[in-house]
């Protein structure tokens, strides 16, 4: 329990916590069996304590007064009016019943207005000791009041610059972490350009972008010359860990002599260490048979 | 024709709670001659007024007449429970009556109040000797400033704030010193007279 939870504790058995410091403890002392604990054994302590004053004996009219009045709550209920002696004569049994309901009317008034008259003189004397406590509470209540806004404020103000400064953090870590993904995903791309010792292809542009990772690429052709109806464009990924070019697909350019081809080998590439181009029977073949024109890196 | 028991001859002080409760008037009397004379000593310190102090005992008594139905002993004991109200009760009478001012000085003068008192007078029964005996040995085991601030509160029912203004300490001395020295003396009691 921390060391606060132990001031209020000790206050509230005290009963100096104010109003609201007081409800706030006392909403935890459920939820909390060992602050709960102290709060007992506190009062227990207190109550103990108060033994130890020099013995004070109150006087003893002072019971009797108390008892008195113990036994008038007691018998507070309304008793019932004695009946008047009954009488042969009918005009006396007449009038006893006349006096009769008259005593118990204005017995039952004096009654109600009594009690009236208790509780609304309860109502003052409580609205009076209220009135007095809240004048001398009032102004201690107004500067606790004044010290948590200020205490709310200054820590309001304080979480809004850690959470400017936690949401300035997380945006340079999140630059920071995509251009580390960038760099790293450039760092998996290899660029190759083909060249062609063959004068016929020499205008041609050939580019590879290869991604190691993800083991496809995408070729690009440009100004390349028209080759035979029956024959393709072909390309071969050279990886030294096979025995042969793997073939990773025909490649047909337009009019132009363009295209754009996104290409996978057909098998699984260790190391692309060269891209060629190759002329081939239309429709590829397995295995490379016609010229090579275009090689590189 | 079975004896009576013991608890019947020798009620607790929460059965007698809970006898007046169901307005009991001879439990209630048991109760107040029990509870009455360190209650009304708690009151004379506290009041520094005979006649106050009478004046709340009474009111405080009454209260527990009407609300003994609220009592619950699986919360507090009975006496606990008893000091808490008249002390409450004590202390709306020093603050209706604007006498915070009078009694933060007199208190910062007039200390120490529980040890002021000496074990052994003016009672007769050997065993409430010893306990008091015993009360003042453990309050004496406090630091003077802790056993000083305790009284101030418990004693002249004032409060931490108006205890740091009056000795001139800072709020959380005052704070802390009532917290270490409460717990001590819990410590103490529970070791020393359980």
């Amino acid at each position: 329990m921390t060391d606060f939870l132990q001031d209020q504790a000790a206050l509230y058995a005290l009963g100096l916590l104010d109003p609201e410091e007081a409800r706030a403890l006392e909403q935890l002392i459920p939820s909390d069996p060992t602050l709960a604990t102290l709060v007992r054994d506190l009062q227990d302590t207190l109550a103990t304590t108060t033994r130890a004053l020099p013995v004070a004996t109150p006087p003893p009219a002072l019971r009797a007064q108390l008892l008195d009045q113990i036994r008038l709550r007691k018998n507070q209920a309304p008793s019932r009016p004695k009946a008047l002696r009954s009488t042969s004569s009918p005009a006396w049994s007449r009038l006893a019943w006349g006096l009769a309901a008259a005593l118990a009317v204005t017995s039952s008034w004096l009654y109600t207005e009594r009690a009236r008259l208790t509780d609304s003189l309860n109502v003052l004397a409580s609205n009076e000791a209220a009135a007095r406590l809240d004048a001398n509470n009032f102004l201690a209540r107004a500067n606790i009041q004044q010290s948590r806004a200020d205490i709310a404020e200054a820590a309001a103000s304080r979480t809004r610059q850690e959470a400017d400064s936690l949401k300035s953090s997380l945006t340079q870590l999140t630059t920071d972490l995509q251009s580390l993904q960038q760099r790293n995903a450039l760092a998996q791309m290899q660029i190759a350009t083909l060249q062609s010792t063959v004068t016929e292809f020499q205008q041609g542009v050939a580019v590879v972008v290869w991604d190691s990772e993800k083991e496809q690429g995408i070729l690009k052709l440009e100004k390349m010359p028209p080759i035979a109806a029956d024959k393709d464009y072909q390309l071969w990924v050279v990886d030294p860990t096979k025995p042969k070019t793997v073939d990773a697909g025909i490649v047909r350019v337009d009019a132009n002599g363009f295209a754009r081809v996104e290409f996978k080998p057909v098998v699984d590439i260790s190391e692309a260490a060269k891209f060629a181009v190759s002329i081939e029977r239309k429709g590829g073949v397995p295995e490379n048979e016609g010229p090579v024109i275009l090689v590189g890196p | 024709m079975s004896l009576p028991s013991a608890t019947t001859l020798n009620p607790s002080d929460e059965e007698l709670m809970q006898r007046v409760a169901d307005t009991d008037e001879r439990a209630f009397q048991t109760l107040y001659d029990r509870f009455s004379p360190p209650l009304f000593a708690l009151l004379r310190q506290m009041l520094d007024d005979e006649k106050d102090a009478e004046d709340v005992l009474q009111e405080g008594f009454l209260y527990l007449w009407d609300r003994a139905k609220n009592f619950d002993p699986s919360r507090a004991k009975a006496f606990t429970w008893a000091t808490m109200i008249f002390r409450h009760k004590a202390i709306d009478r020093i603050r209706s009556q604007g006498r915070r001012h009078r009694m933060t000085e007199r208190a910062a003068i007039e200390l120490p109040t529980l040890l002021g008192s000496s074990p052994a007078q003016a009672d007769d029964e050997a065993s409430a000797q010893d306990h008091r005996s015993l009360l003042a040995k453990a309050l004496q085991t406090l630091p003077s400033e802790q056993r000083s601030l305790i009284e101030c509160a418990f004693l002249k029912g004032l409060t931490h704030h108006s205890i740091s203004e009056s000795l001139g300490l800072p709020l959380g001395t005052v704070k802390t010193n009532i917290r270490r020295g409460l717990i001590r003396l819990r410590d103490i009691l529970q070791g020393g007279l359980a």
